[in-house]
């Protein structure tokens, strides 16, 4: 593991992300844009399942409207995140909060592809089922930000 | 006030928290209006509907950011005014204001005429991209914030 962790600090990209002030900010700035457009969908398509918001629309309409911005969300993340991930492997590997965030998002990111999305996508009208999924949904989500927040709130 | 919680070791990271939660709902809120004036993304909705579900939303997020942001800035006391992240930070967010209030006086005055429309008039788009990429400053420059002060610490 080890090794990986000093592969990853030693590679051109990650001495490029280091070399001067502005780099690794400008990447983390891309990571919250791409946190935004992913948590502000999710909570978005929540709040119609809640029947919060856009009461009108079907809530599968709505779905498949936010769909395709999840996705660029995600992109943006997946992009970005290993990029910060690898500048600074040794102190990512060892935090607490970045672990549990890697846990939780990997269980987000299956269940919202897997089953959240598929549930709204098809859903005809709100039922039970729908809205303790949009629960589930929800409080996973608010796990993942709060554990990436902590990574470097709590490193202090 | 401002000396008592800067001798904490809690507030900081619980303020910058609690504004990072208000930006996540402001701005991910507002993003899929101004999507929506661009023809992205809930593009089948009414424009006037998604304005009117999401805007409480977005206040509310806003306001916490206010509360918190202010905060933050008090305590921080004279470091932030010279910091010049600060004050593009302070411009973005006057621009943006100032873009919604433009917004709202003109093109959307005539909402009904395009209301329906997948999309908006040019100048509701140019309303919707102006407000994205003022939100990203605004994001971008609060970001910068953070590492000039630890810069300076």
């Amino acid at each position: 593991m080890t090794d990986f962790l000093t592969w990853c600090q030693s590679t051109a990209l990650s001495q490029w992300v280091l070399s001067a002030k502005w780099q690794y900010p400008t990447v983390e700035i891309f990571h919250i844009a791409g946190l935004v457009l992913v948590f502000g969908s999710i909570l978005v398509l929540n709040l119609r399942i809640f029947g919060r918001i856009l009461r009108q629309q079907p809530v599968s309409e709505v779905a498949a409207g936010l769909s395709p911005l999840t996705l660029t969300g995600v992109i943006a993340q997946f992009v970005s995140g290993p990029v910060l991930f690898m500048a600074t492997a040794k102190h990512f590997y060892e935090s607490v909060p970045f672990r549990v965030k890697l846990l939780l998002l990997a269980v987000a990111l299956v269940y919202h592809f897997g089953v959240h999305r598929s549930l709204a996508m098809k859903a005809q009208a709100v039922d039970r089922a729908l809205r303790i999924s949009a629960a589930a949904s929800m409080l996973l989500w608010i796990g993942v930000v709060l554990a990436g927040l902590g990574i470097e709130l709590l490193a202090g | 006030m401002s000396l008592a919680m800067r001798e904490s070791n809690y507030w900081f990271p619980a303020l910058n928290l609690i504004h990072l939660l208000g930006l996540l709902v402001a701005a991910g809120t507002i993003v899929f209006w101004d999507l929506r004036l661009l023809g992205i993304g809930l593009r089948r909705a009414p424009v006037s509907q998604v304005g009117k579900s999401l805007l409480p939303w977005t206040w509310s997020g806003f306001g916490v950011m206010f509360v918190s942001g202010s905060l933050l800035v008090v305590m921080e006391a004279g470091r932030l005014y010279f910091n010049i992240f600060f004050r593009f930070k302070v411009a973005f967010l006057i621009l943006a204001g100032l873009n919604v209030l433009v917004f709202h006086f003109t093109v959307y005055r005539r909402v009904d005429a395009w209301d329906l429309a997948p999309k908006a008039p040019l100048q509701a788009r140019l309303a919707g991209g102006l407000s994205l990429l003022l939100w990203f400053g605004i994001l971008a420059m609060g970001r910068a914030i953070g590492y000039s002060l630890d810069y300076a610490a």
